[in-house]
């Protein structure tokens, strides 16, 4: 059975010819063999359709096996390299191997898998538990990230919030977490939140001596309108209900009070007095986990109560 | 194969370290009587401090085949697989062979005969089969 067959045997199942720019071990006996390339380029044609299933990848070194990433020589390889073209610089070179001339088609020979047997390449999934937290605010909760790793992903990752909800926190712990390359590994993230707190004052608007007091025009007419009521109370009272003055000018004080407070006096946003905490509702908080070029998010249904 | 000091070691535990299970055969070689033939024009002969020694096919005692050892040898690789398959930690849709040399000359004769196996991968071997033969086997 010649090789061709074998290859076509193997069809359409992903082959990955490796071989040395130049190979000896077969070359040097007499008669030689045809170099591993020129036997690859010949048996494409077993592969018919599926062609673009047979790969040939080639490596600087001899007759032995590289990855691209590791070797145990060197501190760095060049990559996993394939040849321009794979005719013989001249036809007495017994080496024939390859032009010498190749460019880098993948970074290493596991990137090369990936890509010939469409196996995913190295990645991670996350996975939060509980899908749905919720918090009171003022409170906290927690949630439990898990990251798995596929295809041998070990690179250190780090984790940051987005979307987090208006006064509150978001801390992971721990903030970088480093696969092992087959088990998930997780961090929790615990959402910190703050309870509205009353205040005479808006600490986001500080008072000032004379501008909050009188904040529009409308103020201003119904402090004047207080002041007349009082002024007219106590005409009416000097002349014929002296006993009872007292008692309306402690009602003309209220008006006076609530007429300020209901045109504006306690703020102009609406807000009403006091700091406020994080709202309640619904938010889309996001997790974010990126490892140099690679990045995942997740989303997590927040319910502020 | 298991001797981290081998140069035939690394490459395998450079596979276990992106993930992958991996299986290393020791394969099987005949009695150096046997196959003297094969090492008319090889210089250094065997070379049993690298795995190039005499090894049983997997095969009870007393039941060695006939076969020429290319079948033999994937016939045991064969069986390799039977036991991968068997394991529940290893992904049955996702098996690759990959061997070096000698080890190549196994994975595309095995890839060949053996469907299970999802992709193949022979390193530093795909020779001319004629002029193979006429030289004789794999040296190693």
């Amino acid at each position: 059975m010649d090789l061709s067959d074998y290859f076509a045997l193997n069809a359409p199942r992903p082959l990955l010819i490796e071989t040395g720019k130049q190979d000896y071990t077969f070359s040097w006996r007499n008669p030689p063999f045809s170099s591993d390339k020129q036997v690859a380029r010949h048996n494409l044609a077993s592969y018919s359709a599926e062609a673009t299933q047979f790969n040939l990848y080639l490596h600087y070194d001899q007759h032995h096996y590289h990855v691209g990433d590791i070797n145990p020589t060197s501190a760095t390889e060049q990559g996993v390299r394939v040849p321009d073209e794979l005719e013989p610089l001249q036809p007495w070179d017994q080496t024939w191997q390859v032009s010498g001339s190749t460019h880098r088609i993948q970074p290493t020979l596991f990137a090369a898998i990936a890509s010939a047997a469409m196996i995913p390449p190295p990645d991670f999934s996350l996975a939060v538990s509980p899908a749905v937290p919720t918090v009171t605010a003022g409170q906290s909760t927690s949630f439990l990230l898990a990251v798995t790793p596929a295809g041998g992903f070990n690179d250190s990752l780090s984790l940051s919030c987005t979307n987090v909800p208006p006064r509150a926190a978001c801390v992971a712990v721990p903030a970088n977490l480093q696969p092992d390359g087959v088990n998930p590994t997780t961090a929790q993230i615990t959402i910190s939140t703050t309870a509205p707190a009353l205040s005479f004052f808006d600490p986001e608007r500080p008072p000032t001596l004379i501008i909050p007091l009188f904040p529009n025009a409308q103020s201003i007419l119904s402090i004047l309108l207080a002041g007349l009521w009082l002024a007219a109370g106590a005409g009416f009272c000097r002349r014929r209900y002296v006993r009872v003055r007292p008692g309306l000018m402690l009602v003309g004080v209220c008006l006076l009070g609530m007429l300020w407070v209901s045109c504006g006096g306690g703020g102009t946003t609406g807000k009403g007095s006091g700091k406020p905490g994080t709202p309640p509702g619904t938010f889309q908080l996001g997790v974010d986990v990126s490892s140099g070029t690679l990045h995942h998010d997740i989303s997590v249904t927040l319910t502020v109560n | 194969m298991m001797n981290p000091d081998d140069a035939s070691f690394w490459y395998g535990e450079a596979f276990a370290r992106r993930g992958y299970v991996v299986l290393a055969l020791d394969i099987s070689h005949r009695p150096l009587a046997d196959r003297a033939n094969l090492y008319a024009d090889y210089l250094n002969g065997d070379d049993p401090a690298h795995g190039n020694g005499t090894h049983p096919a997997i095969a009870a005692a007393g039941m060695d085949s006939d076969w020429e050892e290319p079948g033999e040898r994937s016939w045991d690789t064969m069986r390799a697989l039977d036991y991968l398959l068997s394991r529940a930690d290893v992904d049955p849709g996702r098996i690759i062979l990959s061997g070096l040399s000698l080890s190549g000359e196994v994975t595309a004769d095995t890839a060949g005969l053996d469907p299970r196996l999802s992709m193949s991968i022979p390193a530093g071997y795909s020779p001319d089969q004629s002029v193979m033969l006429y030289n004789g086997s794999h040296p190693c």
